[in-house]
C-alpha cells in the first residue's frame, strides 16, 4: 500500500514545522475597521477561567472525538488546558514551553517549538483569550460580522506555514469568546465551546499557580 | 630560536601540535583503534560559529552576514540543516517502512499481549490534544504508531530554540543567537587547518563588524583549543629558549669577559639543540611542540660542561693547558653526565611518546654538548683571561658566609626547615587528570560551555562503539546495550538502532500487531472506543500482512532520512560492522564499563578517563622508580667513595627532593607523575654538584664557581618552564627550580665543609 503524500505533510507539520523559517506574511489588513466593535464587546479579564467541550469531526472516524475539561488563562502565565474526560491529563502552554502530565505524575516539559501544532494553537488562543484580535491581523485575513447576539470572525491564514493545514478558523462570542472552530484543509473540523466563565478571583489562586510552575 | 630552527628543519610540518600524540597508544585492537582515530579526526574538523545580538532580527541578519562572508571558501564547508524537501523525503521513507516501527511504550504494550491496554493506549493517543491528527494519517496508520515512533526517535528539540514568523533563533538569558555549522577541510592540528580556521574567524569577524557592529561572534571546536595551544606553546618556546640563552650569554660575558668563551658556549648549546632535534626527527619522524617547549631547558643544562671547563681553565695560578683542564674535570663531568642521563631514563621508561621525545631530545643534546666539550674545547684557544675579579670576590664572600656560620646555627636551621618541609610533604595528594598535558584556555572553555547552553547541546566526552558481523547483529547488540544504559545512569544522545530497529524487533512488532488486529473483538473495541471504521482497520491489517521488506540499515543509509545521522555508522572493517552510540551524559562510568565488557562487540571510549587512570598507574610506578633511583645512586656512591662522602654527595639531591615536595605540599597540595619524573631528573643533576666537589678536591673555588654558574642557568631554564600553561611542563619547571636551588645551596655549603676549607685554592 502506498503512502499518501498528505500524510507526509502532516508528519512534517507535526515534527518539523517549527524548525523551518517561515515567510513573513504581508502586513495589509482591510478589516481592522470592524475589530473595534468586537474589542468593545469582549470583556477583558485578568484571569480567564472557563469550561470547554471539544469535539473533533473526522471523515475517517465514525463519530467525533470529544474531550472536556476546564481552562485557566492569564496573559502573563499562559494557558492551562485541564482535560477531565475521556482521560484526565493536564496540558500547560506558556510562551516558550509545553508541560504535560497526569495528576500525581511528573511533568513532562518540552519547548513549545517541539510541538508546532500546539504552538499554532497558542499563537491563536492567546490573542483571542486576551481580547486582542488585532494581533492576528498580520497572519490571517479577517472577515468580521456583528450578529444579533454577538460577533463572529472568520480567519483565513495568509500564506504562512498554517496555510496548507488550516483552511479557516471561526471565532464567535458576545462579551466572551463562546466558540472556536478550526476547519482543516482536508475537510476535518474541530469545534471548541467555552462556557461557565468565572472571572473571580482576579488573581491566580495558589493552587492554580501550581499548574504554571516548572 | 629553536622554534625557528625546527621550522626550517622541517618545512613539511614535522612539528606536531596534536596533544593526543603525546599520549600512550591504547591496548585496543588495531581495527577498532583505527575506527576511533578516524572518528576523532572527523570530529575535530567541526566548527560551530554563534552570533549573539540583542534582538532576534539582529541575530538573524548577523548570521546572514557571516554566512555570506564564508560562502564559497575552499577551506571550509557549511553543514546546512536538511531542506524541507529532504525532510519530507525522510518522513516518506519511514512511512513506507512503518509496519514494524513503534515507540518503546507501545512496543511494551504489544509484547505484554494485554488487549485492553492496547486499546487504551490508542484511545489516549487519539484524545491527546498535543498530538497531531488528520484523516490521512488515521487511514494509513490508525493506531498512530508512526508519530509515536518518530517522537521517540528524532532528537529532542533544544529548549532554547524559538520559532517566530521571522524564522527560528535561539534565546538564552535574554540574548538572541543564531548558530552556523562548518566542517574544516583540513585537520585543525595541521598548519593549513590552523590558517584556514583563523582566516574563517577573521573574515566572519570583519564582515560582522561591518554589517552588524553590535553582534558578538563566538566559536567552538577543537580548532579553537588547537590554535590556542599551539600559539601558547610557540610563545613558550621562545620564552624558555631565548630567555635561557640570554641568561647564558649574560653570565658568560660577565664572568669570562671575552668573546671566545661566549662563542664556545653558544656553539655547544647550538650543537646540543641540533643533536636533540636530529635525534627526535630520526627516531620519531617528527617533533612535538611541547617537546620543543621542554627542550628549551636544554640550553640551561648543556652549558654546564662549558662552565666546568672554563672555570678550570681560568683558575688563577699556574696556566693550565686545555688537555690538563679537561683531564681534571673529565671524571666529574662524565659521572655527572651519567647521573643526568639516569634522570632522563626515568622519563624514557614511562610509555608516553611525548615524554620519550622530551627525554630523547635532552639526552641526545646533552651527550652532544658533552662530546663537544671533551673533543673540541682542549684545542680551542679558550680561557686566556682570568675570571672577572668582582665575580671572584663574590664567590669568596659566598664561601666565607658558609665558613663563618656557626655549626649549631646552620644545623638548627637545617633541622627546622626539614621539619617544615616534611609537614608540607604530608599535605600532598595525588592528581592524575589527563588535563595535565593539555593547555585548555579557560576563556575558550567558558565560551564552549556558553555555546553548549545556548544551543542546548549537552554531550558527554565518552561514547560507545558497537561491532557486529552483520548489520543485524550490530543493531541487536546496540539494542541490548541501550536497554541497559539506564541502570548506569547514562543517557543516550543518538544511536543507529533508534532509527533502524533490528529486523527481529521489527518483525516482532509486526507479528504482534497482526496478532491483535486479527481478533474480531479487539477490532470492535477499537471501533467502539476511538470511532475507527471497520474498513480502516481491515485495510490496515491487510497492509500489515502484505508489508514488503522491513526497514534495513542499508536502505536507511541511502535514504534522505539518514542525512544528519550517517556518521553513526562507522562502516565495515576487518569483517565487522561498527557503529557509535553518542551519549548525553554518563552517570556511573564504572558501571558502564562493566556493562560494555559484558556485551560482545561493545566498547566504551572514554579517552580522558582512560588516560587519567593511566596517569595514576604510572605515577605509582614512577614513585617506586624514583625511590629505586635514589637507592641505586646511594649504593654506587657508597661503593666508590665510602659512607661519609656518600652522605655529603647525596645531601644536595635529598635536600632538593625535600624542598621540591615540601614546598609543593605547602602551596599546591597536589602532585602528579610529572613532579616525580622531575625529581628523578633533580637527582641526576643534583648529585653532580656533590661529585664535582668531591672530584675537585682541594681546589674547589673553581668548582664552586662552576657549580654556581651551572645551577644558575639550570634554575633559569627550568624557572622559565614553570611559567608554562601546560600543567605537566609547569610541574617539571617548578620541581627542578626548587630542587636545584636547594641542591646548589646545600652543595656549596657542603662543598665548603667537604674539603674543610672552601676558599684556600682561590686566595
Amino acid at each position: 500500500m502506498s503512502t499518501k503524500p498528505a500524510m507526509i505533510a502532516v508528519l512534517f507539520a507535526a515534527f518539523w514545522l517549527a524548525l523551518l523559517p517561515v515567510q513573513a506574511a504581508p502586513q495589509e489588513g482591510d478589516t481592522s475597521a470592524a475589530i473595534p466593535g468586537i474589542k468593545e464587546a469582549l470583556q477583558t479579564m485578568p484571569v480567564v477561567r472557563a469550561q470547554f467541550t471539544q469535539s473533533r469531526h473526522m471523515a475517517v472516524l465514525s463519530r467525533p472525538l470529544s474531550s472536556q475539561g476546564s481552562l485557566i488563562f492569564t496573559k502573563e502565565e499562559g494557558i492551562a488546558w485541564l482535560i477531565e474526560k475521556p482521560y484526565p491529563v493536564n496540558l500547560v502552554l506558556t510562551s516558550t514551553h509545553v508541560s504535560e502530565w497526569e495528576e500525581g505524575e511528573d511533568k513532562e516539559r518540552v519547548p513549545l517549538s517541539a510541538r508546532p501544532a500546539l504552538s499554532s494553537l497558542v499563537s491563536i488562543l492567546v490573542p483571542v483569550l486576551s481580547g486582542d484580535l488585532a494581533a492576528l491581523e498580520d497572519r490571517f485575513e479577517m472577515e468580521t460580522a456583528l450578529v444579533e447576539d454577538g460577533w463572529q470572525v472568520v480567519l483565513t491564514p495568509r500564506g504562512d506555514a498554517l496555510a496548507g493545514v488550516v483552511e479557516t478558523i471561526r471565532l464567535s462570542g458576545d462579551d466572551r469568546l463562546r466558540g472556536l472552530t478550526v476547519k482543516e484543509a482536508g475537510g476535518d473540523e474541530t469545534e471548541i465551546r467555552f462556557s461557565k466563565y468565572r472571572p473571580e478571583p482576579s488573581e491566580l489562586t495558589a493552587e492554580e499557580r501550581r499548574y504554571f510552575e516548572e | 630560536m629553536m622554534g625557528g630552527v625546527a621550522l626550517r628543519l622541517a618545512p613539511g610540518g614535522a612539528i606536531n601540535v596534536d596533544l593526543v600524540n603525546l599520549l600512550p597508544e591504547s591496548a585496543r585492537a588495531p581495527d577498532l583503534e583505527a575506527v576511533i582515530e578516524k572518528r576523532r579526526k572527523e570530529f575535530e574538523r567541526h566548527l560551530i560559529l554563534l552570533v549573539e545580538a540583542d534582538s532576534p532580527d539582529k541575530a538573524q541578519s548577523a548570521e546572514k552576514a557571516v554566512r555570506d562572508a564564508l560562502e564559497g571558501q575552499s577551506f571550509l564547508e557549511e553543514i546546512s540543516p536538511p531542506s524541507r524537501a529532504e525532510q519530507e523525503a525522510g518522513f516518506a521513507f519511514y512511512a513506507q517502512h512503518r509496519h514494524g516501527l513503534a515507540g518503546p511504550a507501545m512496543r511494551r504494550t504489544l509484547e505484554s499481549g494485554d488487549a485492553d491496554k492496547l486499546v487504551e493506549t490508542v484511545a489516549r493517543a487519539y484524545a491527546n490534544p498535543a498530538g497531531f491528527l488528520s484523516s490521512d494519517l488515521i487511514e494509513t496508520d490508525p493506531l498512530l504508531l508512526l508519530p509515536d515512533f518518530l517522537e521517540n526517535t528524532l532528537p529532542d528539540v533544544p529548549a532554547t530554540l524559538r520559532m517566530e514568523k521571522s524564522g527560528r533563533y535561539y534565546e538564552w538569558e535574554g540574548r538572541f543567537y543564531m548558530p552556523l555549522y562548518y566542517l574544516l577541510a583540513q585537520s585543525p592540528f595541521s598548519l593549513d587547518g590552523q590558517a584556514a580556521f583563523s582566516a574563517a574567524l577573521e573574515r566572519a569577524q570583519e564582515e560582522l563588524s561591518r554589517k552588524a557592529p553590535d553582534a558578538r561572534l563566538y566559536s567552538v571546536g577543537v580548532a579553537r583549543h588547537a590554535a590556542r595551544g599551539a600559539a601558547q606553546a610557540r610563545s613558550e618556546i621562545s620564552t624558555v629558549g631565548l630567555g635561557s640563552l640570554a641568561g647564558v650569554v649574560l653570565l658568560v660575558v660577565c664572568v669570562f669577559r671575552s668573546a671566545l668563551p661566549l662563542l664556545a658556549a653558544v656553539l655547544t648549546i647550538g650543537i646540543g639543540v641540533m643533536a636533540g632535534l636530529a635525534a627526535c626527527l630520526f627516531i620519531f619522524g617528527e617533533i612535538h611542540l611541547l617537546t620543543l617547549v621542554f627542550g628549551g631547558s636544554l640550553v640551561g643544562i648543556s652549558v654546564d660542561y662549558v662552565f666546568h671547563f672554563l672555570c678550570e681553565k681560568t683558575r688563577p695560578g699556574t696556566p693550565v693547558t686545555g688537555e690538563a683542564a679537561l683531564s681534571k674535570i673529565f671524571p666529574g663531568i662524565s659521572l655527572g653526565l651519567a647521573t643526568t642521563l639516569i634522570g632522563f631514563a626515568g622519563m624514557w621508561l614511562a610509555p608516553f611518546p611525548g615524554l620519550r621525545q622530551m627525554a630523547m631530545f635532552s639526552a641526545a643534546g646533552l651527550i652532544a654538548s658533552y662530546l663537544t666539550v671533551c673533543l673540541w674545547f682542549p684545542h680551542l684557544p679558550l680561557g686566556t683571561r682570568a675570571v672577572a675579579p668582582a665575580v671572584q670576590r663574590a664567590i669568596e664572600h659566598y664561601a666565607a658566609f658558609w665558613r663563618k656560620m656557626p655549626r649549631m646555627g646552620w644545623l638548627g636551621g637545617l633541622a627546622g626547615t626539614t621539619l617544615i618541609l616534611l609537614a608540607g610533604i604530608t599535605q600532598l595528594t595525588p592528581q592524575d587528570d589527563v588535563r595535565l598535558l593539555q593547555t585548555l584556555d579557560p576563556d575558550v572553555v567558558a565560551e564552549q560551555a556558553q555555546i553548549e547552553q545556548v544551543l542546548d547541546q549537552k554531550r558527554a566526552s565518552q561514547y560507545l562503539i558497537v561491532a557486529g558481523r552483520s548489520t543485524e547483529e550490530l543493531l541487536a547488540r546496540e539494542e541490548q546495550l541501550r536497554s541497559a544504559l539506564q541502570e548506569t545512569q547514562t543517557e543516550e544522545l543518538l544511536s543507529l538502532s533508534r532509527f533502524v530497529p533490528s529486523q527481529e524487533k521489527q518483525q516482532k512488532t509486526r507479528r504482534k500487531l497482526i496478532g491483535f488486529l486479527d481478533k474480531e473483538n479487539i477490532r470492535s473495541k477499537l471501533q467502539e472506543t476511538v470511532g475507527l471504521r471497520p474498513q480502516t482497520l481491515s485495510s490496515y491489517l491487510g497492509s500489515l500482512k502484505e508489508a514488503g521488506p522491513a526497514l534495513t540499515l542499508e536502505a536507511w543509509l541511502e535514504s534522505a532520512a539518514s542525512t544528519p545521522y550517517r556518521h553513526l555508522y562507522l562502516g565495515v572493517r576487518g569483517g565487522l560492522h561498527r557503529s557509535v552510540i553518542e551519549l548525553r551524559q554518563v552517570g556511573d562510568v564504572e558501571a558502564l564499563m562493566q556493562l560494555t565488557s559484558g556485551i560482545e562487540g561493545a566498547e566504551l571510549v572514554d579517552t580522558a578517563g582512560t588516560y587519567s587512570r593511566l596517569f595514576g598507574e604510572y605515577r605509582r610506578q614512577l614513585m617506586v622508580l624514583a625511590a629505586l633511583s635514589y637507592i641505586l645512586v646511594v649504593g654506587l656512591l657508597f661503593w666508590k667513595y665510602g659512607g661519609k662522602a656518600m652522605i655529603l654527595i647525596m645531601a644536595p639531591p635529598v635536600a632538593a627532593a625535600l624542598a621540591a615536595l615540601g614546598l609543593l605540599g605547602l602551596t599546591a597540595g597536589s602532585f602528579s607523575l610529572f613532579h616525580i619524573m622531575a625529581l628523578i631528573l633533580v637527582l641526576g643533576i643534583g648529585v653532580d654538584y656533590g661529585i664535582f666537589f668531591k672530584e675537585a678536591g682541594a681546589q674547589n673555588a673553581a668548582t664552586m664557581l662552576a657549580v654556581l654558574l651551572s645551577a644558575l642557568t639550570t634554575v633559569l631554564a627550568f624557572g622559565l618552564l614553570a611559567f608554562s600553561q601546560t600543567a605537566a611542563i609547569h610541574a617539571f619547571g617548578v620541581t627542578v627550580f626548587t630542587g636545584i636551588v636547594a641542591a646548589a645551596l646545600v652543595a656549596t655549603a657542603g662543598g665548603v665543609y667537604l674539603t674543610g676549607d672552601g676558599g684556600n685554592g682561590a686566595s
